[in-house]
């Protein structure tokens, strides 16, 4: 008898209480260092750990095996769920609290995932570069150089052909280049909205 | 000696302790049959919606207006909403599925109320928008979200008899029809020829923006265009029983700013 896939356990998510336990066990690892290359800190990594399996479970209904599998999904929705967290960060719109994973944090917590986050400082600093490239560009470069998936494995996550990729890929190097060389700093002219009360 | 397992095993616990407590909650975590998509087609808006074009399309609805699952209604309770007002994420429901994403809605304590679109990895809307305006009996309050590929236009009808609006875009760019749900609530996704008649064209290389390649025009949402889309709301015999009042004042803060107003 076989061990569930991933999509196996993606499905049986969707379908009730169970199976989340599993899938969160096999990739716990893996979202944590996705989280250590775009957050500086201990409490924003564990809250995005935390969002990130929450998100699993609101939308393993929408995985579609037949779209691709299910690791480049869950790379897709975590990417997701880091935009979300920066952008709230950025219009001071208050996090999120579904459930607080800085809470549980202890001090060899906080020690251990800092030794992490300083292991990738580079990294971040580019993937911070990317925040100012279209939405676009910027999911797909995130995929490729920052979590290292291959341009076909990052298509899939964004529903795209490997050709619309590959394009799309030499675009963004294209502009993340000009951007760093007009010397802004990162995030700079990001836009930044919320929506308040109007007039008729 | 660090326990390298402390944080992750504390999060499963609680992890387990949510996904236990959805049995049987909400239709918002039953499997989905997965859908064709056809290219970058919007298939599915809120409720009953169709897009009129000469032609309507009938749209499909399910699942709507459901309580919001536990794990949504902590979103809401964690969110605050404008003007210093709170989030009653208890009272939270799902208005639909748009362009993939689910999408709840619940009440503040200032008549207003805040949207949840759950993310999705494969493209469109996310994230959370507040209105902290009530609708009057006869005003249908709305905004716009604009999203990475779309946007979505959502409000709240304070008339109890409303069952429908009517949405008109400018400059010919369409007009929708969508279902009211529970609440008052509504909300579709904006199809691409309505949204770019909210965008204006922004000239790649000057004042900060990017160039691009072929120096092709960058597409950016004009929030002083909302106010130009008409709605209306209207009873189940047509008749119309509020009007549109545009909440569409998108203001950019400071990236200083420490806290919310």
């Amino acid at each position: 008898m076989r061990d569930p896939s991933d999509e196996d356990l993606l499905a049986a998510i969707a379908a009730g209480p169970g199976a989340l336990p599993e899938f969160y066990r096999r990739h716990v690892g893996r979202v944590t260092t996705i989280g250590v290359k775009r957050f500086d800190n201990a409490e924003d990594v564990a809250d995005f750990v935390a969002s990130v399996f929450l998100e699993v479970l609101t939308s393993a209904g929408g995985f579609d095996p037949r779209r691709g599998r299910a690791l480049p999904w869950l790379y897709g929705l975590a990417g997701n769920v880091a935009t979300g967290m920066y952008r709230r960060r950025s219009r001071t719109i208050q996090a999120e609290q579904r459930l607080s994973g800085r809470a549980l944090l202890d001090a060899d917590d906080y020690a251990r995932v800092e030794e992490r986050i300083d292991a990738v400082a580079r990294l971040r600093r580019t993937y911070l570069a990317m925040q100012d490239l279209p939405d676009q560009d910027r999911r797909l470069l995130e995929l490729v150089a920052i979590d290292g998936l291959a341009a076909a494995e990052a298509a899939s996550a964004l529903s795209i052909s490997p050709v619309a990729a590959r394009v799309r890929l030499t675009r963004a190097r294209s502009r993340l280049r000009a951007l760093l060389a007009s010397g802004r700093q990162p995030g700079e002219t990001t836009t930044l909205y919320r929506v308040r009360e109007g007039s008729a | 000696m660090i326990d390298a397992q402390h944080f992750e095993d504390r999060l499963l616990d609680a992890l387990t302790e949510v996904d236990a407590r959805r049995a049987g909650t909400s239709p918002a975590f039953q499997h989905r049959e997965p859908r064709r998509r056809v290219g970058r087609t919007l298939a599915l808006a809120v409720a009953a919606s169709f897009l009129v074009f000469g032609t309507g399309a009938v749209a499909t609805a399910t699942g709507l207006f459901s309580s919001a699952p536990v794990a949504v209604k902590r979103i809401f309770a964690g969110l605050d909403g404008t003007s210093g007002s709170s989030v009653d994420g208890s009272k939270a429901v799902q208005i639909g599925v748009i362009d993939d994403h689910l999408a709840y809605a619940a009440p503040t304590s200032n008549g207003g109320f805040c949207l949840y679109f759950a993310s999705n990895p494969r493209s469109g809307p996310t994230g959370t928008a507040c209105i902290s305006r009530g609708a009057g009996a006869s005003e249908a309050v709305f905004s716009v979200l604009p999203g990475t590929d779309g946007g979505v236009l959502f409000g709240r009808v304070g008339e109890a008899d409303a069952a429908s609006v009517d949405i008109t875009f400018p400059d010919d760019g369409g007009v929708l029809d969508t279902r009211v749900g529970e609440s008052g609530f509504f909300a579709v996704k904006i199809p691409e020829r309505a949204m770019r008649t909210l965008m204006i064209e922004l000239v790649p290389g000057s004042k900060g923006y990017p160039p691009t390649k072929d120096g092709r025009p960058i597409l950016s949402f004009d929030l002083t265009r909302v106010p130009a889309i008409s709605v209306i709301a209207r009873d189940a015999q047509g008749n119309q029983v509020a009007h549109g009042v545009p909440v569409a004042e998108l203001d950019p803060v400071p990236s200083d700013q420490s806290t919310p107003r």
